[in-house]
């Protein structure tokens, strides 16, 4: 007990003295220990009570001149605080009642006193209780008051709701202010109400503990009372709230400042990405940002630069009165614009286009320059080549040897015109220029031209491979005419191509006469050859029918010797007609006469034609004539009636030199250079050829066996062999000297 | 079985040689020396079978076969070219224009009767294209052409 620690104060009303003593004996003989000052009247217990030092008052009920119950009375308006505490003779418990409503703090009877030790320490323990809740009490609402004022003159909007409820609670005047509700507005809504989107917890879901509960904040869109929206910075905690758990929030409307930051980030992002090298320096030219186009153009990285002077790029190529002048120009606080030569990391040089502009800070002080750079090379490249192509064309167009006009495809009308052009029609320029292409008198039949030109502007395109043009002069001049639309830039041009064809027409003219003559001189050959075949014919059929009819006996009977000479005109007679033959042939052959007819052929089938034919032949001989050939047909593309003549020549002259044994077709097909080949085969058990004849073998006129009686022409091979290239074929050969030969026909299978 | 032939020939050599020929072998030859003449001697004998020659005077051998051809009197007889012409196509070419059969000079007297057999029976005279048969297809190449 912190009274009793310091000494406790009782003050003491009683007018008999003992009683006084007694209850004096009985607290201390209960352990408390107190200074006791004793009062009897009125008087005395007013002045007791003013010094201040009492901390529990015990009253009499009755006394004379003064009484219990007024004691009590002052006691509570002058120190509400004290415990007062009755100590008497047996009062009515209705009077005891009394007392405790009016305020006592309790009642012990007289001969009751054990009771009292219990009683005043109760008293003092609520007392002290009581002081310290007043205490407590009164700087709460010191608080309070100050938390009030806060809120209520916030500049920043800020309510408190009902958690449970949502409903506000209170509202501050600048919440009034902003939002354009009125306090009653306010006090009849729900934080709904004002939510547009729910508010996004702007730590992330972080929160802090406050005393009276958990701070969060976070940014939300609320709408105004006019239905604007704002975004704001929410910040609250949790209190209670006349009873109520309740939020309050702090709202900071943060819409202007957002679409600041959205702006600058923009306007940064562009200065960042522009494609422009872009440099800012402060005052005195040292750079503080560059963005990544400068840094691509120059080499140099961000670090690099930062901190720099922009003269580290300087060239040298530029005088000093160059760069003078763009000081004086920026100081002045005017915007320098010019193109100037920067070097490079790399050494390399720039041309670049620079504008300088300063920057001036409020109190109107040059704070920074900014550079803004576009790099020209590439432009002053593309124009140069843009240039040279032009000049390039122009020259082209000067000096083609064909006639060129450009038309506009929308006025009709011509453009240009190449010199060329007047030169091969004999207009002038300004005959051509301005006047549309059926003014001029170029074309006989405007109407047709007129055609022309709406089909070329719906096509695009348009040729004439031998079109009539008249010159100035009056000539038709033959042109090849081409003419194509095309778009230059916005307008669409045609441009007509035009060839003098009369030298090529001339030269036509000539080749195609010449083939005609050619073509005649061949017929004439052609004629020649059949007539010289049959003149030279016609008297063998007197010679060789009529040595035949006296052969026969047909006249009458012949003795040896007329026999044996009219067998010997016989031979030579056919001997001559196998030469007339093979002669007027190889004529063909040579003179490329021959027409040859490709046609699909089976192998097969043209060999069993030339065997049947020869077969008698080869059994008058006492000769075997075979063929061998696999069952399924080969098949050639050929001239049937070429092929059939180069086996029957080889076939014969396979005959004429063997005496005895057989001669043997044979088909087979071979691979050659990934082609495949017919192989046709002709082979003899005859007499052979020497290693020394085989070389003269296809040529004209030669004949080897010297030793044999003379039969053939010495132009078989010869022309059999130039037979097979006509069909794309080739004649391939292999002999042993009194063995045999094999002849063999290759040709290409279909 | 004798058969009565028209040889139109203006060459005198040949046409002795045929005439010769056909007599020989029992057969009734008639002459003309040229295709007019041998058109008349047509229409006025009636032949069995006609052997023209083809480069005639005046009207050469084409001709003379067309005018029989087109003749409903006289176009079932058939008609064999005999001609010095022997180069490659000849052949075809007067098979073409309407001859029966073709044969090439110099002729073979040997074989001469046995080539115009088939144009001298009744039963197949009518059928064109005969008298190549007595010699493979081939026979009309460069060489073979000759053979006959």
């Amino acid at each position: 007990m912190p009274a009793m620690q310091n000494g406790l104060n009782i003050l003491h009303l009683e007018d008999d003295r003992l009683d006084a003593d007694l209850i004096r004996d009985t607290l201390t003989s209960q352990g408390i220990v107190a200074n006791i000052v004793g009062v009897e009247t009125e008087r005395e217990f007013r002045s007791s009570l003013g010094n201040g030092k009492v901390d529990l008052i015990l009253a009499d009920y009755s006394l004379p001149g003064f009484s219990g119950m007024a004691a009590l009375a002052i006691a509570r308006e002058n120190r509400p605080e004290l415990p007062f505490i009755f100590v008497s003779g047996t009062i009515g418990e209705e009077i005891a009642i009394e007392t405790l409503k009016s305020g006592a703090t309790d009642y012990v009877l007289k001969h009751r006193l054990q009771r009292l030790g219990l009683s005043v320490r109760r008293a003092l323990s609520e007392a002290e209780e009581r002081l310290r809740r007043k205490v407590a009490d009164g700087a709460l609402r010191e608080s309070e008051t100050r938390y009030r004022v806060l809120f209520d003159h916030n500049p920043l909007p800020q309510w408190v709701y009902d958690l449970e409820t949502l409903a506000f609670l209170a509202v501050n005047e600048a919440a009034i202010h902003h939002y354009g509700y009125s306090r009653q507005e306010f006090l009849a809504m729900t934080i709904k109400d004002i939510h547009h989107r729910d508010c996004v917890p702007a730590l992330g879901g972080t929160v802090t503990a406050f005393v009276n509960g958990l701070a969060r904040s976070g940014v939300c869109q609320h709408r105004k009372k006019d239905g604007s929206i704002i975004d704001a910075e929410i910040t609250s905690h949790s209190i209670e709230f006349s009873g109520r758990q309740a939020e309050v929030v702090l709202g900071m409307d943060i819409t202007e400042r957002k679409r600041a930051e959205e702006r600058l980030r923009l306007q940064s992002a562009a200065l960042e990405s522009a494609a422009n090298a872009i440099v800012l320096t402060d005052e005195k030219g040292a750079i503080i940002w560059v963005n990544d186009a400068f840094t691509q153009t120059t080499g140099y990285s961000k670090e690099e630069v930062l901190g720099k002077n922009p003269r580290l790029l300087k060239s040298g190529k530029q005088n000093h009165a160059f760069y003078q002048d763009m000081w004086d120009t920026i100081l002045a606080g005017k915007i320098w614009r010019n193109t100037i030569i920067n070097r490079c990391k790399d050494g390399t040089f720039n041309h670049e286009d620079l504008t300088i502009t300063p920057i001036r800070n409020s109190a109107g002080k040059i704070t920074h320059f900014v550079g803004i750079k576009q790099d020209i090379a590439e432009k002053t490249r593309a124009e140069e080549a843009q240039r040279s192509s032009e000049l390039r064309y122009r020259r082209l167009f000067e000096s083609a040897k064909d006639g060129i006009l450009i038309v506009d495809a929308d006025t009709r009308q011509i453009v240009d015109v190449n010199p060329f052009l007047m030169e091969m029609l004999g207009f002038s320029k300004e005959e051509f220029v301005g006047k549309e292409l059926w003014q001029i008198g170029l074309f006989k039949d405007v109407a047709a031209s007129k055609l022309a030109f709406a089909e070329l502007q719906q096509r695009g395109y348009i040729r004439y491979e031998d079109l009539p043009l008249e010159t100035r002069e009056g000539l038709v001049k033959p042109v090849e005419f081409v003419s194509n639309s095309y778009l230059v830039g916005e307008s669409r041009v045609i441009q007509c191509n035009i060839r003098d064809i009369t030298e090529r027409k001339r030269f036509e003219q000539a080749l195609q006469e010449k083939n005609i003559e050619l073509g005649n001189a061949n017929l004439a050959k052609n004629r020649f050859l059949a007539n010289m075949s049959h003149e030279l014919r016609t008297p063998l059929n007197a010679i060789i029918g009529f040595t035949g009819t006296l052969l026969m006996r047909l006249p009458g009977p012949l003795n040896a010797d007329q026999e044996h000479q009219l067998s010997i005109v016989q031979t030579s007679a056919r001997h001559l007609l196998s030469l007339i033959n093979d002669l007027l042939d190889l004529a063909k052959v040579e003179s490329g006469m021959v027409e040859i007819k490709y046609e699909p052929l089976v192998c097969q089938e043209v060999m069993e034609e030339v065997a049947e034919a020869l077969r008698p032949l080869a059994e008058a001989k006492g000769l075997e004539f075979k063929i061998k050939a696999p069952k399924s047909g080969v098949r050639i593309g050929a001239d049937r009636r070429i092929l059939s003549q180069i086996l029957i020549n080889l076939s014969n002259n396979a005959i004429k030199f063997t005496e005895k044994g057989q001669v043997q077709i044979q088909l087979s097909t071979r691979q050659s250079n990934g082609q495949i080949l017919a192989s046709i085969e002709v082979i003899d058990t005859g007499i052979g050829i020497r290693i020394e004849d085989q070389k003269k073998l296809f040529q004209e006129f030669q004949q080897v066996s010297t030793d044999h009686r003379n039969e053939g022409t010495g132009l078989g091979l010869y022309l059999s062999e130039k037979l097979a290239i006509l069909i794309n074929g080739k004649i391939e050969f292999e002999s042993e000297y009194g063995k045999g030969s094999t002849f063999r026909l290759l040709v290409p299978t279909a | 079985m004798s058969a009565r032939v028209l040889v139109i020939e203006d060459n005198a050599s040949s046409l002795e040689l045929m005439i010769y020929l056909l007599k020989s072998f029992g057969h009734m030859p008639f002459r003309a020396r040229d295709g007019e003449e041998g058109i008349q001697v047509a229409r006025s004998e009636r032949p069995d079978l006609i052997l023209c020659d083809v480069q005639l005077a005046a009207m050469d051998g084409h001709e003379v076969c067309r005018r029989l051809k087109s003749d409903p009197a006289l176009c079932l007889i058939p008609v064999v070219a005999l001609t010095a012409y022997a180069m490659v196509g000849d052949r075809e070419k007067m098979l073409a224009e309407g001859f029966d059969g073709y044969l090439s000079k110099p002729v073979n007297p040997e074989q001469i009767m046995d080539q115009l057999a088939p144009f001298l029976s009744r039963q197949t005279r009518i059928v064109p294209d005969q008298c190549g048969r007595s010699k493979p297809a081939v026979a009309d190449c460069l060489s073979g052409a000759r053979k006959g």
